[in-house]
């Protein structure tokens, strides 16, 4: 059972690992158009010949690579229809030794770079509609962390809850300006990726017991965010806009 | 093997805009409802989009039509992996004037129903073993405040926390089943139009709430519906999912 994305023309930042490769894989596989970015110039390529699509090398707090990345999508496919914010990383430091430039490169890169794509994305879709009312669907990753806490990530939460109120904020605006552009946020709780294995004691992302905490007890796969991801992009969520759409096993219910 | 959904209030709205989007997602659809001529039609226009479906009339807020319900579907099916409880009701009435009458008869309708679905989804998926998920259908008010409509809002509520709750229950289940709320804005159905007519005005001031600038109808939830009915929602559990156009949201 799978919900259309056929010949959507899809960007997806932070896609050379992750949910973010996951997500311009199943996308790809699912017949859409996809253009994967990452700051990793290299690793991105493998992903892109994965995905047979094109593969750039982007970093996400920099307009002009989000200019790149654009006129990429229009150069090869004419137009951009939906957009994945989803490049991410990760501070664990108890606040009190949290200098304020790492504190800055968390929400560069989550805030700042979510606001560069929102804003680019939308000044594209709405040219590419030549004035008809303009469509599209804008993913951010946020996180369960943006309406949760815990120790040590402070900084993330922060950044999360930037994101994911910046989906409401902007969804809402887009709406009421006559536009049918939707912004949403994906929540994910903890996911089986590089970026969560960096946090963690080698081995135990393996080990069982480290899942206890997720009601549903079994490891979340970036594909699980990939579908969520592609759900929030085709035309069956067009109803949808300015929401959080929490994935987390259940995790953050206790 | 077929899978199958059970479907509450399939008779009209969002129950059977949904029957009829599971279909398209590979389901034998067990519909429910009050009305057999209604109930009928259900499973015709089911069968006319090529899927299989069946029709059992009962009353979603009387426990022993649940277990006559639930034995006569696991006698039948071997597996049972949806259920979407969307029967209920609605009125709009300021709190003076809401008799405790009016306010019991919507808490049977509207919560009752659900905790009866609930209970009985988890022993048809149980006695069946299926990795089961429940779409509880709730709504925004279930979120936010909404004039004139104290009775619903505070029903509504009760069904979106209680599927948190019962999400960790059925996370203790073997095989776990999955539980969601479905929380829509105002869609445009008869329970709208029977409470506030059906015309170009009223169509207007629906749309005027959403972010979106346009009505929300039975097939926007339907397919929010079938999304967390199947697998692609393998580890959504838990959750209030609002799909209202954005009218929550300012
Ligand atoms: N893994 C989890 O448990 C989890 C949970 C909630 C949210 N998230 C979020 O999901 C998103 C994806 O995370 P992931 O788990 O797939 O991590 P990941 O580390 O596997 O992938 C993140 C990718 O982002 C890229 N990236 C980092 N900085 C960048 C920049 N400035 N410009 C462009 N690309 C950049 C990295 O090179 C990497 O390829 C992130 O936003 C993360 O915060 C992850």
């Amino acid at each position: 059972m799978t919900f259309d994305v056929k010949d959507k023309v899809v960007l997806v930042t932070g896609a050379a690992s992750g949910i973010g490769a996951a997500t311009a894989r199943l996308a790809a596989a699912r017949g859409a158009k996809v253009i994967a970015t990452d700051v990793d110039g290299e690793r991105i390529q493998g992903v892109a010949a994965d995905c047979q699509c094109i593969g750039l090398k982007h970093d996400v707090t920099s307009p002009e690579d989000w200019d790149n990345a654009i006129a990429a999508a229009v150069h090869h496919h004419g137009r951009l229809d939906a957009l994945v914010s989803n490049a991410g990383i990760v501070n664990y430091e108890p606040i009190i030794d949290l200098d304020l430039a790492r504190f800055r490169t968390l929400t560069q890169v989550h805030v700042e770079g979510s606001f560069l794509g929102v804003q680019k994305a939308v000044a594209q879709m709405r040219a590419q509609a030549r004035g008809a009312p303009a469509t599209g669907s804008i993913v951010l990753t946020a996180s369960v962390m943006a309406n949760c806490a815990a120790p040590g990530i402070s900084a993330y939460a922060v950044a999360k809850a930037a994101m994911a109120n910046m989906a409401r904020a902007v969804g809402v605006e887009l709406g009421r300006k006559g536009d049918m552009i939707r912004v949403n946020a994906l929540c994910p709780g903890p996911t089986r990726t590089p970026l969560l294995e960096g946090a963690m004691p080698p081995g135990a992302m393996d080990d069982p017991a480290h899942w206890t905490d997720v009601p549903l007890g079994v490891p979340q796969e970036p594909e699980d965010m990939a579908e969520s991801i592609l759900f929030l992009i085709s035309e069956e969520s067009s109803f949808m806009t300015a929401t959080q759409m929490v994935v987390d096993g259940g995790w953050s219910l206790t | 093997m077929t899978r199958s959904a059970i479907v509450t209030g399939a008779t009209s709205g969002i129950g059977r805009a949904t029957a009829l989007r599971l279909v398209r997602a590979g389901f034998h659809i067990i519909a429910t409802g009050r009305n057999p001529e209604r109930g009928a039609e259900t499973v015709r226009q089911v069968e006319a989009a090529g899927g299989s479906g069946e029709f059992h009339s009962f009353d979603v807020t009387s426990e022993s039509d649940w277990a006559a319900f639930a034995d006569a579907v696991t006698g039948r099916h071997t597996s049972v992996d949806a259920l979407i409880n969307s029967a209920g009701s609605f009125f709009t009435k300021a709190l003076p004037d809401t008799s405790l009458e009016d306010f019991r008869e919507l808490w049977t309708a509207d919560v009752e129903s659900v905790v009866l679905g609930t209970k009985y989804g988890f022993r048809m998926m149980r006695d069946t073993r299926s990795a089961g998920s429940i779409v509880n259908i709730s709504s925004l008010a279930g979120l936010i405040g909404l004039e004139d409509c104290a009775a619903y809002c505070a029903a509504k509520a009760a069904v979106t926390h209680f599927s948190r709750v019962a999400a960790l229950e059925g996370a203790q289940m073997n095989p776990k089943v999955r539980v969601n709320s479905l929380n829509p804005g105002v869609i445009y159905t008869e329970m709208i139009t029977h409470a506030y007519g059906d015309n170009d005005a009223v169509k207007a001031f629906v749309m005027d709430g959403n972010a979106l600038q346009r009505v929300g109808t039975a097939e926007d939830i339907a397919s929010a519906a079938t999304f967390l009915a199947c697998s692609a929602s393998r580890m959504v559990t838990g959750t209030a999912m609002l799909v209202d156009g954005g009218r929550g949201a300012d």
